[in-house]
């Protein structure tokens, strides 16, 4: 079901909040033996919606969203409902407050099913680090939906909600997105608040929708963004009607088709379909033409060296005392050897593997050779992506430069993070960034990746909008 | 910079520095695969070395925002029950701690 077409349903009394949010509760008993896009299942997301219903019956304004059941990723905080992060770590912290994000859906009348499975703290790509298990790709279960937002993803693709919220620190929304059959969007860095999204990566990351269609990224986009008083990296800029942006006529726009996203190591299919979805881009306005933008290739381990450092210093506050996985001290131990008893204990193998690394290139001795070398590089990404839009008002490629994996396929953690060749650069610009279903190669989708102008999501929602009537996604519906 | 040290390996000796920095306490077991798989990572990594950033300013932040100020003003926060409310250990409303002396 499309994002918006629930909330329609809401708002001409066809359905009542309350009858959605009972159906996507079925729908997730029905799926999640498959699926395992929850790690958390809301208890009263029913009440929550008979709540929606008497606000809409007492003729009250009920906001926006209302009564549309929406997912949550399992890093963004929700009062009084288990936040695991996909981390033994957090397995039983409950966050006593909402993220910013939380309170604007629920103040437009959203009704919250549940916490999505995850990569721990974000860290994978397709969900096979989380500590409670991968969910599944609902096109075909054998396979990862990707990551790190797969759960959020899963859950749209498999009909349980139809709208969901994930994160993007280096492709964790647009990635899934691909893999589903979905679209899922990366807003500006500084649009969204981060107020309550457990930090990963803080120069980096941003909340990011996932809805069937493009109007359900615009809805959501246009109830969660804005300045927070709580996040100094939220942005002061003005908040447009996402919805109304996204139906006007694009007109003709100059597309720089990126030579470097279509790199060696690009499945053929995956290429193959989205230089057919790039037809459909010129039939919806765009003139094409191919642009090298020479610094990309060196945007991956950019981003991880980034990514990593940060990440060392973000998870330095999970110590097991004031919430978190817990062990006993032994008689007489001290702070040092109980915390590292705890962190060991705690987090999974990819989290050890990022802490160590980031903390290696912080060090003294090694953090100009690293850390710095990378903020450096990073700048040079941002000036060519900049040149680059002086020339063309979209950029694409493929979102993923493969299929969906099998689980368990993937064993080795640099395979993994070669995966992220196409969507990482992005990240370390800041830009906005979407993924749109490019079709499907053997029964499995593919993503068309569009990248915008800092804070374009306006036009970049118009282009995606033109397309998607073009190529009439969300038709196909993936068999479980 | 020495050869081996930053490089092309990651020792199990370097392993169990930064391990210890960043408060983790590896097992033997798993020092010797962590240590090649960090090793080999930081390998791949070591293009970016070829990057010419001479003149060029690092980046941390994409946003240019320098220091945004507001006024100390008391607002609406959480109440000592909610906040110590995940701690496994508490004594009068105080989450305890190990012996720090």
């Amino acid at each position: 079901m499309r994002t918006l077409s629930a909330v329609m349903d809401v708002k001409n009394g066809n359905a009542t909040a309350a009858e959605l949010a009972a159906r996507a509760m079925e729908t997730i008993e029905r799926k999640e033996p498959l699926i395992r896009a929850f790690i958390t299942v809301a208890e009263r997301a029913v009440e929550a919606a008979e709540e929606v219903d008497r606000k809409i019956a007492r003729g009250e304004d009920a906001g926006s969203l209302a009564g549309l059941p929406i997912a949550i990723k399992d890093n963004i905080s929700v009062k009084g409902m288990r936040n695991t992060c996909g981390s033994r770590m957090l397995a039983n912290y409950v966050p006593p407050y909402n993220a910013t994000v939380v309170d604007k859906l629920l103040a437009q009348g959203a009704v919250i099913c549940g916490k999505t499975t995850m990569d721990e703290f974000a860290m994978g790509s397709s969900t096979e680090t989380c500590f409670f298990g991968p969910a599944r790709n609902p096109w075909d279960v054998s396979r990862v939906p990707g990551g790190s937002s797969g759960g959020s993803a899963a859950a749209v693709a498999s009909g349980e909600v139809p709208a969901a919220l994930g994160s993007d620190t280096g492709g964790s929304a647009r990635c899934p997105a691909a893999f589903t059959g979905t679209v899922g969007l990366k807003p500006t860095y500084g649009r969204v608040s981060r107020w309550g999204l457990v930090s990963y990566s803080h120069s980096l990351e941003q909340i990011s929708p996932i809805a069937p269609d493009v109007l359900g990224v615009a809805a959501l986009l246009g109830a969660i963004a804005g300045s927070d008083g709580r996040d100094a990296t939220s942005a002061e800029v003005e908040v447009p009607s996402y919805v109304d942006e996204a139906t006007a006529e694009p007109g003709r726009f100059r597309v720089g088709v990126v030579k470097e996203f279509f790199g060696e190591g690009t499945d053929e299919r995956v290429a193959n379909l989205v230089y057919g979805a790039l037809e459909k881009v010129k039939e919806a306005g765009g003139s094409l033409e191919q642009v090298s933008i020479p610094c990309l290739r060196y945007a991956l381990p950019t981003y991880y060296l980034i990514a990593m450092s940060e990440c060392s210093s973000n998870l330095s506050r999970f110590d097991g005392l004031r919430y978190g996985f817990h062990l006993d001290a032994k008689p007489n131990e001290g702070w040092d050897e109980l915390f590292s008893r705890t962190r060991a204990a705690g987090f999974g193998d990819e989290v050890k593997r990022r802490i160590i690394l980031g903390t290696f290139a912080l060090s003294a001795g090694y953090y100009d050779e690293w850390f710095v070398k990378a903020a450096k590089v990073r700048t040079l990404v941002i000036r060519d992506f900049l040149r680059a839009f002086k020339s063309f008002d979209i950029l694409a490629g493929p979102t993923m430069p493969c299929l969906p994996w099998k689980v368990g396929e993937l064993a080795d953690p640099l395979s993994v993070y070669r995966m992220d060749v196409d969507t990482v650069a992005v990240n370390l610009a800041g830009l906005p960034a979407i993924s749109l279903p490019a079709g499907l190669a053997g029964g499995l989708p593919a993503g068309l990746q569009l990248i915008g102008r800092h804070f374009e999501e306006p036009f970049l929602l118009r282009v995606s909008y033109a397309y998607e009537q073009i190529t009439g996604f969300p038709k196909n519906v993936p068999v479980s | 910079m020495a050869e081996g040290s930053a490089g092309k390996r990651f020792t199990v000796s370097e392993l169990r520095k930064y391990a210890s920095l960043a408060k983790i306490k590896l097992q033997s077991s798993e020092e010797v695969r962590l240590a090649s798989e960090l090793g080999r990572i930081l390998s791949y990594f070591e293009q970016i070395k070829e990057v010419d950033t001479e003149g060029v300013e690092p980046t941390y932040s994409v946003t240019g925002a320098v220091n945004r100020l507001r006024e100390d003003r008391p607002g609406p926060c959480l109440s000592q029950d909610e906040a110590t409310a995940n701690a496994a250990e508490k004594e009068r409303g105080y989450v305890k701690s190990p012996k720090a002396f």
